[in-house]
């Protein structure tokens, strides 16, 4: 899996590429608590280029919001495709981290 | 073992996509037991979510919100476990609610109370066990303290709540703390005084029992009658016992007339 980082208008952008299991999990894990200890608190993942998500992904989901609530901060993804999407709304993720439609929608938000 | 399981939850995911849900959900399930086994609680929470999310979506009749119910407690255990106590909260909701649908009150009862227990404990954790990297300046300056007061004030009441009533579900805890109660305000009796007959004395601890009772109670015999520091320990007794007894019967119709 590519993990990029960008920042624009103070929002940290994550972009992903390719699968988002056990291994590349650990991966994304540590990109972004490498982006929590440079200060970021509005982080957005951009799920374009992301063809499968497992639980492993999930789960870091998870973990990446509650860190970011805990510092005052917020998570959003954006670019989901349905089969991603239908994962987040099984697992009731949609719930707890806010979806965009795309990115630009997300930035404007944020 | 871990690439066994990767390929199981692509398999499943492939099932899912092709809404073949009882294939799907039985694989999510051997990947939810597999990353058990690991002690990967927060993937086997997830699987397990899944695996409750097929039964769920299949569920057309009664019956199969029981295994939805089943595998949403599950998914919250495991997320109990590994600390996502917002997640958990959420999945005893969703438990809660496939057992209401299943007309399993017993299920629906334990999994909103455990619901409502994880919150409370997930809004302790948002508000003392903020991460390390919370506390620069800059950062502090970007904490929203009205989310934040929000977040005590809904702590505590939740903690009063869980304490008076559990939740609406523990009609015995209000029985308990009404009894708490009575023996407390009987001990703070004892440093006071009382009139009866005429005459005025430092009451002893049967008689301000039954005082204690008298009052909570609403009976009021007029026989006594509190002096000093005792008549405020009064008036606030009589306060509380207005809100414990319509808790009690609430809470007490609440669970058993669902049966």
């Amino acid at each position: 899996m590519k993990i990029g980082i960008d920042t624009i208008d103070d929002v940290t952008v994550v972009d992903l590429e390719g699968e988002l299991n056990v291994d590349d999990s650990i991966l994304l894990r540590n990109a972004f608590l490498g982006v929590l200890k440079e200060g970021a608190r509005e982080v957005m993942v951009d799920f374009e280029k992301v063809s499968f998500v497992g639980s492993a992904g999930l789960a870091t989901l998870i973990e990446m919001m509650q860190l970011l609530r805990k510092s005052g901060g917020k998570l959003g993804c954006c670019n989901i495709n349905n089969n991603i999407r239908g994962l987040f709304e099984i697992t009731k993720i949609h719930k707890l981290i806010t979806i965009y439609d795309n990115r630009a929608l997300a930035l404007k938000s944020f | 073992m871990i690439d066994n399981i990767k390929a199981i939850e692509i398999e499943a995911q492939g099932f899912l996509d092709a809404r073949k849900y009882d294939e799907a959900l039985k694989l999510f399930s051997e990947a939810a037991g597999s990353y058990q086994d690991l002690g990967q609680h927060s993937q086997a929470a997830m699987c397990f979510a899944l695996a409750a999310g097929c039964y769920e979506s299949k569920a057309g009749s009664q019956s199969l919100y029981y295994y939805a119910s089943n595998y949403y407690s599950k998914a919250a255990k495991e997320a109990e476990i590994s600390g996502d106590l917002e997640y958990a909260s959420m999945m005893y909701k969703h438990a809660g609610i496939c057992y209401e649908r299943d007309l399993e009150f017993v299920g629906f009862s334990e999994c909103f109370y455990l619901s409502k227990e994880c919150f409370r404990k997930s809004l302790l954790s948002n508000i003392f066990k903020r991460n390390h990297y919370a506390w620069d300046i800059a950062v502090l300056k970007r904490i929203d303290f009205k989310d934040l007061i929000r977040s005590a004030v809904l702590w505590l009441s939740l903690s009063l709540s869980s304490l008076i009533w559990g939740h609406g579900e523990r009609p015995l805890r209000t029985v308990g703390f009404g009894c708490l109660l009575v023996v407390f305000s009987a001990l703070l009796y004892t440093q006071g005084y009382f009139m009866a007959g005429g005459y005025i004395h430092k009451p002893h601890l049967l008689e301000s029992l039954y005082f204690s009772v008298v009052t909570i109670t609403h009976i009021g015999y007029g026989d006594i009658v509190p002096l000093g520091f005792n008549r405020g320990i009064a008036v606030l007794q009589e306060f509380a016992g207005i809100f414990i007894l319509p808790l009690f019967l609430t809470a007490l119709c609440r669970k058993y007339l669902r049966f």
